[in-house]
């Protein structure tokens, strides 16, 4: 999932790709069907708890959501347990 | 012989230059004055060479490669980030005594990753930017610590390093005068639920530690004791541990300290000086 996550923070290529067909973009990596289904929905307090890197998931989440003005929503659902 | 004449502990916050308007006019000021007088003592002391240590986060390392400790010893440019407010521009390194380092650490047990061109992160970027590059001809040497995220670093093995670092520049040659920068804190939750917050009690434990020289206090402190009072910003002390194991027997002097919740974190410097 990290790699995965960090594919995405660091190549707009690749965000461009996911924003167009998360799921055919998701094919490609070695994921659970779960992993997958969070990665697509961007679950980031259900990531978070499974233990993939807080710091990478923050960087990722506004590489896909268009920077610092996405932070809210990303802070709205790590609070919410 | 080289020398380590001065040594001063700073946070690497990336929001300081990529948001300087966010918090009071005041806290900016006293965070900036802070910085500026850093500069100041290293002109004072003559320093001609700092050695940088902090750490990535996950900027320049994948999760496929990820490096317990890094010295730059060859090209170093910075920062990555384009959002950082820092143009992206060379860094003068001192690449002979990086590489003494390096070759000291690889024959004294320290398997050093090794860089030999480098684009370093906020981590060392921020620190070079507001307290080396205005002392013009100051170079810098790049290390890195895997303090960032898991797997993270022993505190020990960070203190560890950084006596090595020391043992390489004491044995060094040449003439520099060398200062120590131990970069990033203080408590700080990048990315997690808390971020924002300030532990404002934490931050004031951590230079208290730090002022009477008790490194021991500070490596007795578990990565689950950082996390929960720190965040996982606050594991950044290693790079402080790791700089006081090259600085040697100080102690520090407080030069400011503000919690800045806008730019999510505890900024703290300290200037460190010989123990009595």
């Amino acid at each position: 999932m990290e790699r995965v996550l960090w594919d995405l923070h660091a190549d707009p290529v690749k965000v461009a790709r996911f924003h167009s067909n998360a799921s055919e973009f998701l094919s490609a990596y070695p994921l659970s069907g779960e992993e997958r289904v969070l990665l697509e929905s961007m679950d980031v307090r259900t990531i978070a708890d499974m233990g993939v890197s807080q710091m990478l998931l923050f960087c990722s989440w506004q590489a896909i959501h268009g920077g610092p003005p996405s932070v809210p929503e990303y802070m709205s659902r790590m609070n919410t347990r | 012989m080289a020398e380590i004449v001065a040594g001063f502990m700073l946070p690497h916050d990336p929001l300081i230059p990529s948001m300087p308007d966010a918090p009071p006019l005041q806290k900016r000021k006293t965070c900036m004055d802070a910085y500026a007088t850093i500069v100041r003592r290293i002109k004072e002391l003559e320093v001609d060479t700092v050695i940088v240590i902090g750490d990535d986060h996950y900027t320049m390392h994948s999760p496929a490669c990820i490096p317990r400790c890094l010295i730059g010893i060859g090209d170093v440019e910075g920062p990555w980030e384009e959002w950082l407010g820092i143009p992206r521009a060379k860094i003068e390194n001192n690449e002979a005594l990086a590489r003494h380092i390096m070759q000291t650490g690889f024959d004294m047990g320290v398997d050093w990753a090794v860089a030999k061109s480098l684009v370093i992160d906020h981590s060392t970027a921020v620190p070079i930017h507001y307290a080396v590059r205005p002392a013009d001809g100051v170079r810098a040497i790049p290390v890195y610590l895997s303090a960032g995220f898991e797997p993270l670093i022993s505190s020990r093995r960070a203190h560890e390093i950084g006596k090595i670092i020391r043992e390489a520049v004491t044995s060094w040659s040449g003439t520099e005068r060398v200062a120590i920068y131990g970069t990033g804190g203080l408590s700080h939750w990048p990315g997690m639920a808390r971020m924002g917050h300030v532990n404002v009690e934490w931050d004031q434990k951590i230079i208290a530690h730090v002022a009477d020289g008790n490194v021991e206090a500070l490596i007795a402190l578990t990565d689950d004791e950082i996390l929960r009072d720190g965040g996982n910003g606050g594991l950044e002390i290693k790079n402080w541990i790791c700089a006081m194991g090259a600085l040697g027997p100080v102690h520090g002097e407080l030069i400011a300290y503000e919690a800045v919740p806008e730019w999510v974190c505890g900024c703290g410097y300290l200037e460190m000086k010989q123990a009595a």
